[in-house]
């Protein structure tokens, strides 16, 4: 496959295409979300979600993405990489990546106070660090305050890591 | 981790056509196959569900994985393997409005599936660029 060009741009386009149809599906179903109700909360058709669905499909734009991530309430990460990292990191697919909690859900644990710096936290749960639960502050000096009533002050504008 | 390995259907005298078929793609369709099947072998069985695939409702424990090759719907049809976490496909074929082409490939795939329970024919592991796909590792 590495060898032709022609078969280099086939791998990224069947991944991306098999890749994003799979994690769609999954989101609206961990939502509990009909394809009818996705549609409607996207003001379009259910057999426009079901074509965003399909692996074969291969059109999704990327403003279609972003209003998923807007109605799913995550982010988005879309960027050009190495092919060699991309087929390291995706030839084996990992389903329970599939799945995304939506913000509200994901930040019950972690929150910011008010005045606090332009400084960011990585939480770890159990030693791995949940890149989702990144959040930014607002500029000026202050605490961080994680759930479970910890309060940890935050100064400066590095990035910190709390281990829980 | 895998939950399924992919296999082929050989026949009693040793034709493979499920492999041929899958060795004469082009890049696009090879890639479009292998990404359908590498999805599908982490993925539980509970969530085998259209568009991806889908249990063929009275058609003898059959299964399809779904794609598209040669610019039409293709699905490769077979039956998992009893308690040995495998898939093994016995046809390729193509699909347009509710219509299987050929027309009896249904009742060709659950006739070789059977073959291979009966252990009449065998099953090799399907095989991407030569090698055996998706890998176990």
């Amino acid at each position: 496959m590495i060898e032709r060009p022609s078969a280099r741009s086939a791998y990224v386009k069947a991944e991306i295409g098999t890749a994003l149809a799979h994690q769609i599906r999954a989101l609206r179903i961990q939502r509990g979300w009909t394809q009818r109700e996705l549609a409607k909360r996207l003001e379009t058709s259910t057999s426009v979600v079901s074509r965003w669905e399909d692996p074969s499909y291969g059109k999704l734009s990327l403003q279609t993405m972003l209003d998923l991530a807007r109605v799913f309430d995550i982010g988005l990460r879309v960027k050009f990489i190495s092919l060699i990292d991309m087929v390291r990191e995706t030839f084996v697919p990992h389903p329970g990546e599939r799945y995304v909690q939506p913000f509200d859900t994901e930040s019950r644990d972690l929150a910011f106070v008010a005045d606090v710096p332009s400084t960011s936290a990585v939480m770890y749960i159990e030693g791995t660090p949940v890149d989702t639960a990144l959040l930014r502050t607002e500029a000026g000096g202050g605490r961080l305050r994680l759930g479970r009533g910890v309060v940890l002050p935050v100064a400066g504008s590095n990035s910190i890591s709390i281990k829980l | 981790m895998l939950l399924w390995t992919f296999w082929t259907f050989e026949s009693p005298s040793g034709r493979n056509d499920v492999q041929s078929e899958v060795d004469r793609y082009n890049d696009d369709d090879r890639e479009a196959f292998s990404r359908a099947v590498a999805h599908l072998a982490v993925t539980p069985l509970s969530e085998w569900h259209l568009p991806h695939a889908r249990k063929l409702i009275g058609k003898d424990k059959l299964h399809e994985v779904r794609y598209k090759a040669n610019r039409s719907a293709t699905r490769a049809v077979g039956r998992f393997l009893a308690d040995s976490g495998g898939f093994a496909i016995t046809i390729i074929c193509n699909h347009k409005q509710d219509v299987y082409k050929p027309v009896d490939a249904l009742v060709t795939a659950a006739k070789r599936s059977d073959q291979i329970e009966a252990g009449i024919a065998k099953i090799a592991r399907l095989q991407i660029d030569g090698e055996d796909f998706p890998p176990n590792d």
